[in-house]
């Protein structure tokens, strides 16, 4: 009897150790801290609606307005607040029609996120999209149907390096994050930290921060650490999509050779990676009312929008 | 405990244990497919 209580319990004790193992090692690590439209999204549309008096869109008073023949814009979820703002100030309030969710595809102000995006303006889906550069993907995408794109400078970006709070390492030079994601190092303590595995974080292939990352690393592959899991984890993304958007607080910005990537040291060019985004059209593009947008968009007013909304307007 | 009594709760017990085990690892490739970077690294990645 007691041989037999034993085996059974020994049994409960496997199956409830083995189940808090993969809890505490993988399960908490992955629960979103955002919200469900955030998840599915990457951003609240509703947070940035132009048209809406609760929203946090910019407003910028322009002589310039659109009525007809109006450009769809479309662009990535960091830099939503801009082009929902260029559509606030310029488009009429009609042209955006937003089910709650998402926009319909009548409206003239779409989100589909950078990987969507840039297909969207290959296949005449938008006239506009405002996105970090493109991944080599999306460039032959553009290539096999025959369509040559424009990439119209129309502000600058910090790119950051984000690590949880409780890590010591606070800043990093650029050759160490390079090689970090090199596989070169595999250790925080090998960059000044403590003795953990470092855990070089991702993002999937064509979205706006892993192109960006991709030419950051200049020709030298990256690499996954396998063990990772069992460290501390290191992640790139937008300066702005982490201060401004996301605003969590279990993370923090790298300063990058010694420089912290705030506004006034990406301005001054201090903060060694900033990146343009751009407006992103078709060549071809026979809608006048593109090329008046884009003049727009370069004007006080439509970089008085950029700036306000975060990010750094073009010189 | 009967043989007979032993084995049924054997079964129940591995059964109840492979189940929670198979739920909680589909659960976790669920949440690793809609994590962001930010949250994974937050929660102490």
């Amino acid at each position: 009897m007691k041989r037999q209580i034993a085996v059974i319990l020994s049994i409960i004790l496997v199956f409830a150790g083995f189940d808090f193992s993969v809890y505490n090692l993988f399960t908490k690590r992955y629960i979103n801290s955002t919200s469900r439209q955030m998840q599915a999204k990457s951003i609240e549309l509703d947070k940035y609606l132009p048209f809406d008096k609760n929203s946090e869109v910019v407003r910028v008073d322009t002589d310039f307005k659109l009525t007809e023949n109006l450009p769809v814009i479309d662009g990535a979820a960091a830099l939503y607040p801009v082009f929902s703002g260029f559509v606030n100030a310029v488009y009429p309030e009609d042209s955006v029609i937003f089910d709650g969710e998402n926009f319909a595809p009548e409206s003239s102000l779409h989100y589909t996120n950078t990987l969507r995006a840039y297909k969207a303006v290959v296949d005449g889906e938008a006239d506009i999209v405002v996105c970090a550069e493109p991944s080599e993907a999306q460039l032959a995408y553009a290539d096999e149907q025959g369509i040559e794109l424009e990439f119209l400078p129309i502000g600058k970006e910090a790119f950051v390096f984000i690590v949880n709070n409780e890590n010591p390492v606070s800043d990093l030079t650029v050759e160490q994050i390079r090689g970090i994601y090199s596989g070169k190092y595999t250790n925080w303590s090998q960059v000044g930290g403590d003795r953990t595995i470092i855990d070089p974080v991702q993002r999937i292939e064509g979205s706006g921060s892993q192109s960006v990352m991709v030419s950051f690393m200049d020709g030298t592959p990256m690499k996954k650490n396998p063990f990772g899991f069992m460290g501390r984890a290191i992640g790139f993304s937008f300066r702005y999509y982490v201060s401004g958007i996301v605003d969590n607080g279990g993370v923090k910005m790298l300063s990058v050779n010694g420089v912290y990537p705030d506004k006034e040291n990406i301005s001054s060019g201090k903060y060694p990676i900033t990146v343009d985004f751009y407006a992103v059209y078709r060549k071809d593009n026979t809608n006048p009312n593109v090329e008046l947008m884009l003049d727009w968009i370069l004007s006080d007013d439509g970089q008085e929008i950029v700036e306000k909304s975060g990010y750094i307007p073009v010189e | 405990m009967s043989d007979k009594l032993f084995h049924k709760i054997l079964i129940i017990i591995l059964i109840i244990g492979a189940v929670s085990t198979a739920v909680l690892v589909g659960y976790t490739f669920y949440l690793h497919e809609h994590c962001s970077i930010i949250s994974y690294i937050a929660n102490g990645g």
